[in-house]
C-alpha cells in the first residue's frame, strides 16, 4: 500500500478546477456496493488521516468541489482496499451507473453521433477545467476517439476516465464484446493532451 | 466595479438557488421513486438500461449496479418480442398493459404487465423509452384459476351435454324402437282379421283398423275421432253403436248378427293403467262361419234326433205290447229279455231328447213360457216321484224347506223341473246304497232370490275335472267307472236353463265327500217382470 506524500496532497490540493459533487457520490455508492458501510468508513478515515475529510453522505451532486480532493478521493479508496488499475478502471465503469447527473443528461447518449456532438457539454457539467473533444469515430472499424485537453490532475483519472469512456461505449453500442480502452496520449507522458481510443467487438 | 461585484454577487447567489433545487429535485426523485410500487426503468435508443427503481429491483432480484448498462431483453423471456414492442412503441407513442414475462436473477418467470413510452428532449428529439413493469403474478394466478374453473366447468358442461346427448340418442333410439314397435303394432292391427276399435276415456274412437271398414262398409275415417255417440246416425254401425253405447265398461262379450251373412262376437276390455281406466279395446271377431257350422250341426242332430225318435217310439210301443202280452202270453225269460230291452230303448229316447233339447238350446228354440209356480210344490213334487227309487237304491232322501213363507216365482215349470229332477237324480245315481240326499229350498230375503241345492254323501267330483261339470258330455272319471250309463248332457242343459231364467247355478264338492248343487233364481225382478205381462 502507497502512502500519500504531503507534498503530493497539497499539490494536488492546490490544482486548479472544480469537480461536481456527483462524482464523490458515484465514489461512495460503489464503495459501499463493493465493501460495504464499513469499507466506506474506512475510506473516511483514511481521508481524514491525511488531512482531507470528505464526508460522501452530505456532499451535494449540483455543488462543486476542489479538482484535487476528486483524485484524493481515489487515491484513498485505491489504497484502503490496495486496488490495482483494473479496480479502478471498473470504477470509472460503472460511474455512470450510479451518478444523478448522468441520468439527467442521459439524453447525450441517445446515439453516437448525438455523444460525440455533446460530449464537450456532458463535460462540463462535471468539471470546470479541460475539454472533451471527439475528433472520430467508426462503426466499421469498430472504434472512437476521445481527447481530453487542459486536463492534468493524476494520472489515475486516466485510468478512472478509460472505464467511464468504456461505459459510454457499452451506453451507445449493443451487442458488442470486449469493449476496451487505450489511452494513447497522455500529458504524463509528455502528450500535447490525453487521448483515449475506445475499440470493441 | 461595485456594481459589476454586485451583479456577480446576485448570480452566484441564484446559482446557489439553482443547485439548492436541483438537490432538493434530486431529493424528491429519488424519494418518489423508491416509494413507487410500480416498478420503473429507463432505456436509452440502443435498448439498454440506463436507470430502474427500487420496485424493479424487488421484482427481478438485481440491483441497479447490476442491471444497469444490460440490454433491455436481459429482464425478459420475451427475448425477440422486445424490439418489436418498442417499435410499436415508437410508432403509436406508447403501449399500455402488453402482458409479457420477466425473468428474475434467480431465473422466475414473472408475468408482468408493461407500459411502455417514448421519451423525447425539449426539441422533441427521440431519446429512449420509460416502461413501467406490473407484476401481474396474482392477476394472472386469479385469472388463470379462474381460467381453470372456467374449463373445469366448461369440462362439466361439455360432459353434461354429452351424457344429454348420449341420453336424448337413447331417447332417439328407444322413440325408434317404439316406433317401429308402433308401426308393427299398426301393421299387425291393420292386417289383423278381427275389427278392433278403441275407445279413449270419453267414449272418442281413438282407433279403428281396416277390419272394422270392412265389416260394415263405412271408411274408417268417418268414424275414427269421433264419439260412439257420434256415429249413431251412420245406419250401418246402428247394432254395434247401440251396444257400445249401452255395454262398453268392464270385460263384456256378446254375439251380435249384423247381417245374414255375417255375425260377430263383440268382446270388450277395460284398459287401465295403474288403476285408472283410459279407454276401451273393443274386439270384433267374425264368427260367422262357426256359427253357420254349429247351425249345420245342430240342425244335423236335430233331424238325426228327430229321425231316430219315431222308430224308437214305434219300437217302444211294440215292446210294450208285447210285454202286456197284447201279442200272447210271453215267459219269464222272454220278459226279462223285453224289459232290458224296453229300458235301453227308453234310455235311447231319453238321449235323444236331451240332444233334442241342447238343439233347441242352441238354435235359440228353447222357449220358456213362465208362469207364477210356488217352487216349494214343484219340489215336492219331484222329491216324492224320486222316493221309490231312492228307496230301491237304499238312500235316504230328505227335503227341507226353510220358513213358511215362499215368494211364489215366474219360470217355466217344466224347464225348471227337469232342473230339479236333474239334480236329484245325479245324486242318487252316484250315492252308494246307505248314502243321504238332503234337498233344501230356502229364501234369500237380502238379495230376493230363492235357493234350491241338492247335497248328496255320494262319490264327489274329482278338484281337476270340477272347471268342466257344466260343459256338453262330461262325466266324471270316477262317475264312468262307476256307472257307464249317462249323456253328460244333463247338467249342460240345466245350466242354460237356469241361466235362460237369470238364476245361477253353481256347486260345492270333494272327491269321496259328496256333493252340493245349487241354483238361484231371483224373486223380485222376475216377479215383477212377470206381473207386468198382466
Amino acid at each position: 500500500m502507497e502512502d500519500f506524500a504531503k507534498e503530493e496532497i497539497k499539490k494536488l490540493m492546490g490544482t486548479p478546477g472544480e469537480a461536481r459533487g456527483v462524482v464523490f457520490q458515484t465514489d461512495a455508492e460503489y464503495v459501499q456496493n463493493k465493501k460495504g458501510k464499513e469499507g466506506l468508513l474506512k475510506v473516511k478515515e483514511e481521508l481524514k488521516k491525511i488531512g482531507c475529510p470528505v464526508d460522501y453522505e452530505n456532499i451535494k451532486a449540483t455543488g462543486w468541489y476542489p479538482l484535487g480532493l476528486r483524485a484524493i478521493s481515489l487515491l484513498a479508496i485505491k489504497k484502503v482496499f490496495d486496488w490495482g488499475d483494473k479496480e479502478i478502471e471498473d470504477m470509472g465503469n460503472a460511474a455512470p451507473k450510479y451518478s444523478f447527473i448522468v441520468k439527467m443528461f442521459l439524453k447525450y447518449f441517445s446515439t453516437i453521433r448525438m455523444t460525440y456532438d455533446e460530449s464537450p457539454k456532458y463535460w462540463v457539467k462535471h468539471y470546470t477545467t479541460g475539454q472533451l473533444e471527439t475528433p472520430g469515430y467508426s462503426l466499421k472499424d469498430k472504434y472512437f476517439l476521445v481527447r481530453l485537453k487542459n486536463f492534468k490532475v493524476h494520472p489515475i483519472l486516466c485510468v478512472y476516465l478509460g472505464g467511464y469512456f468504456i461505459r459510454i461505449s457499452q451506453y451507445l453500442l449493443k451487442n458488442t464484446k470486449n469493449n476496451k480502452v487505450k489511452e494513447t496520449k497522455c500529458v504524463f507522458r509528455g502528450d500535447p493532451y490525453h487521448e483515449f481510443v475506445v475499440t470493441w467487438e | 466595479m461595485n456594481k459589476f461585484n454586485s451583479e456577480k454577487e446576485t448570480t452566484g447567489i441564484k446559482l446557489r438557488r439553482v443547485e439548492e433545487d436541483l438537490e432538493d429535485l434530486e431529493r424528491y426523485i429519488k424519494e418518489f421513486t423508491s416509494f413507487l410500487p410500480l416498478a420503473i426503468c429507463t432505456v436509452n435508443p440502443p435498448k439498454i438500461i440506463i436507470d430502474i427503481n427500487q420496485a424493479l429491483q424487488n421484482l427481478t432480484g438485481y440491483s441497479a449496479i447490476e442491471i444497469t448498462g444490460e440490454p433491455l431483453e436481459k429482464i425478459f423471456s420475451e427475448k425477440k418480442g422486445i424490439d418489436g414492442l418498442l417499435k410499436k412503441t415508437q410508432k403509436e407513442g406508447g403501449i399500455k398493459n402488453e402482458e409479457l414475462s420477466v425473468v428474475s436473477k434467480s431465473n422466475k418467470q414473472i408475468p408482468v404487465a408493461v407500459s411502455v413510452s417514448t421519451r423525447k428532449d425539449v426539441a422533441g428529439k427521440f431519446i429512449g423509452y420509460f416502461l413501467a413493469i406490473a407484476d401481474i403474478t396474482e392477476t394472472k394466478k386469479t385469472h388463470e384459476e379462474l381460467e381453470k374453473r372456467v374449463r373445469t366447468r366448461t369440462q362439466q358442461l361439455d360432459n353434461s351435454r354429452k351424457a344429454l346427448m348420449n341420453i336424448l340418442e337413447d331417447v332417439e333410439n328407444e322413440r325408434k324402437k317404439a316406433e317401429e314397435e308402433k308401426n308393427k303394432t299398426l301393421t299387425i292391427i291393420a292386417n289383423f282379421s278381427d275389427g278392433l276399435l278403441v275407445l279413449d276415456e270419453n267414449s272418442r274412437i281413438s282407433l279403428a283398423n281396416p277390419q272394422i271398414g270392412k265389416f260394415f262398409n263405412v271408411p274408417i275415417n268417418r268414424i275414427v275421432g269421433r264419439s260412439v255417440s257420434e256415429i249413431t246416425e251412420i245406419t250401418e254401425l246402428a247394432l254395434l253403436t247401440n251396444l257400445l253405447k249401452k255395454e262398453i265398461r268392464g270385460i263384456f262379450r256378446k254375439e251380435l248378427e249384423i247381417r245374414k251373412d255375417l255375425t260377430l262376437e263383440i268382446s270388450t276390455i277395460s284398459m287401465s293403467n295403474q288403476g285408472k281406466e283410459f279407454g276401451v279395446l273393443v274386439i270384433l271377431h267374425d264368427i260367422t262361419r262357426e256359427k253357420t257350422v254349429e247351425k249345420i250341426k245342430t240342425e244335423f242332430v236335430s233331424l238325426s234326433a228327430h229321425q231316430l225318435r219315431t222308430p224308437l217310439a214305434a219300437i217302444k210301443w211294440t215292446l210294450r205290447m208285447l210285454l202286456d202280452g197284447d201279442l200272447g202270453e210271453i215267459n219269464k225269460e222272454q220278459r226279462e229279455i223285453l224289459e232290458k230291452s224296453y229300458q235301453s230303448n227308453e234310455r235311447m229316447i231319453a238321449l235323444i231328447n236331451d240332444l233334442l233339447d241342447i238343439t233347441r238350446i242352441e238354435e235359440g228354440k228353447y222357449i220358456y213360457r213362465t208362469v207364477l209356480t210356488d217352487l216349494a210344490d214343484l219340489v215336492h213334487f219331484v222329491v216324492n216321484s224320486s222316493k221309490d227309487e231312492a228307496a230301491k237304491r237304499n238312500l235316504k232322501i230328505e227335503f227341507k224347506k226353510a220358513g213358511d213363507k215362499m215368494p211364489k216365482i215366474a219360470v217355466d215349470v217344466e224347464k225348471i223341473r227337469l232342473v230339479i229332477q236333474n239334480f236329484i237324480d245325479n245324486a242318487m245315481k252316484y250315492t252308494p246304497a246307505g248314502g243321504k240326499i238332503n234337498i233344501f229350498l230356502r229364501y234369500l230375503e237380502e238379495s230376493k232370490e230363492i235357493e234350491f241345492s241338492v247335497k248328496d254323501s255320494g262319490v264327489g267330483i274329482p278338484l281337476d275335472q270340477q272347471p268342466r261339470v257344466f260343459t256338453k258330455f262330461f262325466r266324471g272319471a270316477n262317475v264312468v267307472r262307476m256307472d257307464t250309463e249317462g249323456s253328460g248332457l244333463g247338467l249342460f242343459i240345466c245350466k242354460n236353463i237356469i241361466e235362460a231364467h237369470g238364476g245361477k247355478v253353481w256347486f260345492e264338492s270333494k272327491e269321496n265327500e259328496g256333493a252340493t248343487f245349487y241354483f238361484t233364481l231371483s224373486v223380485g225382478k222376475e216377479f215383477e217382470e212377470f206381473l207386468k205381462e198382466f
